[in-house]
């Protein structure tokens, strides 16, 4: 099928009132958890898991998509107007958003963030189009060795290019690893780590995992942190107007910003909080007069922001055409997947074209959805951020018991995520990324799998992944990432000067 | 010793011991097999021993250089891991409506500056909502009252 016929299925598939609506319900709620500091994507998208059980598969993942790219809508405006994140991926909006404010400029910045995120991801729908069928066809050929030496490149780079210490990242993902092989496993039959206990037999909650790592740990890490600050501006439609050096600045970085955030979306392992990073990096580095960046330069807002939006389209490349889940978010989407049944990969284009197709163009409708939640009604989302966090945990809590406890029935379920949840706080404590943890639990039985088939078929050969070019060039990939980060580390203690962006004060 | 990362050192401690542990677990339980055709217990070693030698990794250089202290939430996690128990064990039995009214008040008293009747509020208002959202739009079949059968 071509990409025009696949697009006119698409259109279809996408136009039904059931799938426009739960389009609608994820981009309200995305935009909704990205306004608000203290609960993310993540969170929510575990959160809704239980809940797309009862509804059809294109509608479920639809909205857990709108979700997660309504989010990179809505974090900046806190990032703006409180200079707190609502979203990890637009804390560098508040470097040069919140300088705006500051200046009175506070609508213009809310307005250009919004039509750099359009922008950004419009396009990024557009490179997920061109590459995707093709990157799937290249799938079909992949065996064994392929997806195991593509996995593990996805987790060295979701360890090493994440913020903070790249051997903290790396652990973060062996834990998630041997997390996945709690349960029964598959070629032997054998119970692994189940200590008696009758429903770990069948592993590791993943619902339970999410909401314990992200849900409950993110509540207690934000119950008495985000209650100083208060959004005062009243944003009127005169002040949201940029002027025409404005549009004239921004021009080129969102394009930049989109270049950047569709090829580390794409790339598995690194995601939309790396993306705008990156991005505003560069914008920096290009700009003729750099000294303006953190006193309220627009090129600081819009490059990244149209770079994160960009990103979280494209994170779909992989996770779509080869089944293999770039980031957390996309892990869960893949859960998704499987729960209703649909094996990701790259037979999925072919087999579920109404799906997949759908899917794209649900993107581009939820993305004009959200141009208009976030344009006319952006007074709504400033006052939403007025409301006082001590009101929406205790919420938040209850709706996470409940959802967990739906999945099974089994109040286990819920003491899991409990545990977890104390887990997943004591490991932000300690300064760990959770997010590459639930990467590896879910790459984990899938990478062994592929690991035991690969070297079944090489009879124990270890040369097969370096005799196999594609693989090899994974692997050689891999190694040079290892290499280079290796090599900043090193060079960094020399200089003896610890520079950290979680160390940072936002 | 007084003002070295603790943090990363207690990080590197804790991924040596859940490696060491989970490696060793699967080391004894689990028949290992060969290249060619691994055992149960191949990868589960493989990844704890790794882990150990990472966690050994962080820990190290830790010692050796300045850090900050570590900040922990001791009154917000308790309350909000009991507010949860409670909530899933009186859910069969008291219904949704007491469970989440105990579930709100455990995990408001996080909030110190809350005061008593914003409490009961919340816990009221929560209630509701839940009630709306759980029973009433999603229909999911669970105990409403204590007496509810």
């Amino acid at each position: 099928m071509d990409i025009a016929n696949g697009l006119l299925l698409g259109l279809e598939a996408a136009l039904q009132p059931t799938t426009l609506l739960y389009c609608f319900i994820g981009v309200f709620l995305g935009t909704l958890i990205g306004v608000l500091p203290g609960i993310g994507a993540l969170a929510t998208i575990s959160l809704l898991l239980p809940i797309t059980y009862h509804i059809p598969p294109t509608a479920a993942i639809v909205m857990l998509a709108g979700v997660y790219y309504g989010a990179q809508y809505g974090g900046s405006t806190a990032s703006i107007l409180l200079n707190l994140p609502g979203t990890p991926s637009s804390a560098v909006a508040c470097l040069d958003g919140y300088p705006m404010a500051k200046q009175g400029r506070a609508g213009v910045a809310l307005f250009m963030t919004t039509i750099a995120s359009f922008v950004g991801s419009m396009l990024g729908i557009a490179v997920l189009v061109m590459f995707s069928p093709s990157i799937a066809e290249l799938g079909l050929k992949f065996g064994p060795a392929e997806y195991f030496a593509m996995m593990l490149v996805g987790l060295i780079a979701a360890s090493t290019l994440a913020s903070g210490s790249a051997l903290k990242g790396f652990a973060m993902v062996l834990l998630g690893l041997l997390l996945g092989t709690v349960g029964t496993d598959v070629n032997s039959g054998q119970a692994r780590f189940n200590f008696e206990i009758p429903e770990l037999m069948d592993g590791i909650n993943l619902v339970a995992l999410a909401m314990g790592l992200f849900g409950i740990s993110e509540v207690i890490s934000s119950v008495n942190n985000t209650r100083d600050s208060k959004a005062h501006e009243k944003i009127t439609f005169r002040s949201m107007a940029p002027t025409k050096k404005d549009w004239k600045e921004s021009f080129m970085p969102m394009l930049r910003g989109t270049g950047i955030g569709s090829f580390f979306g794409a790339l598995p392992g690194t995601g939309a909080s790396i993306a705008s990073f990156m991005s505003y990096a560069v914008e920096k580095k290009v700009s003729k007069n750099p000294e303006k960046f953190g006193h309220g330069a627009i090129e600081g807002i819009t490059a990244p922001e149209s770079a994160n939006n960009a990103a979280a389209q494209t994170a779909f490349v992989p996770t779509l055409s080869l089944g293999i889940p770039g980031d957390a978010v996309m892990a869960l989407m893949l859960g998704a997947l499987i729960i209703h049944g649909i094996q990701p990969g790259p037979l999925l284009m072919t087999q579920q074209p109404d799906l997949f197709w759908g899917l794209i163009v649900s993107f581009g409708i939820g993305n004009i959805m959200l141009m208009i939640l976030n344009l006319p009604l952006i007074g709504i989302w400033v006052a939403i951020l007025r409301i006082p966090y001590s009101v929406l945990y205790p919420a938040i809590l209850v709706f996470i018991s409940l959802g967990v406890y739906s999945v099974n029935n089994n109040p286990f379920d819920v003491y899991m995520v409990a545990a977890l949840g104390v887990f997943g706080y004591l490991l932000a404590v300690l300064k760990f990324e959770v997010a590459p943890l639930l990467l590896g639990f879910v790459l984990g039985p899938m990478m062994e799998e592929n690991l035991r088939r690969a070297l079944l078929l090489s009879r124990g050969d270890m040369m097969t992944f370096i005799e196999r070019p594609i693989s090899s060039g994974f692997l050689g990939f891999g190694a040079a990432l290892v290499l280079w980060t290796a090599y900043t580390a090193l060079k960094r203690s020399m200089h003896g000067r610890e520079r950290r962006l979680d160390d940072q004060p936002t | 010793m007084g003002n070295r990362d603790i943090r990363d050192v207690l990080a590197g401690l804790a991924m040596m011991g859940i490696g060491a542990f989970m490696g060793w677990y699967a080391y004894n339980q689990y028949d290992i097999g060969q290249l060619n055709r691994m055992g149960p217990g191949f990868f589960p070693v493989g990844l704890g021993a790794l882990l150990a030698v990472v966690g050994f990794l962080i820990a190290l250089p830790a010692l050796f250089r300045p850090g900050s202290p570590i900040k922990l939430e001791g009154r917000t996690l308790l309350m909000v891991s009991i507010s949860i128990i409670v909530f899933s064990f009186l859910l069969k039995s008291l219904g949704i409506i007491f469970a989440t009214l105990a579930a709100v008040l455990i995990s408001s008293l996080a909030d110190r500056e809350l005061s008593w009747k914003a409490r009961f509020l919340v816990a009221i208002g929560v209630a509701v909502i839940t009630w709306a959202v759980f029973i009433l739009g999603l229909s999911m079949v669970l105990p409403v009252w204590p007496w509810s059968p």
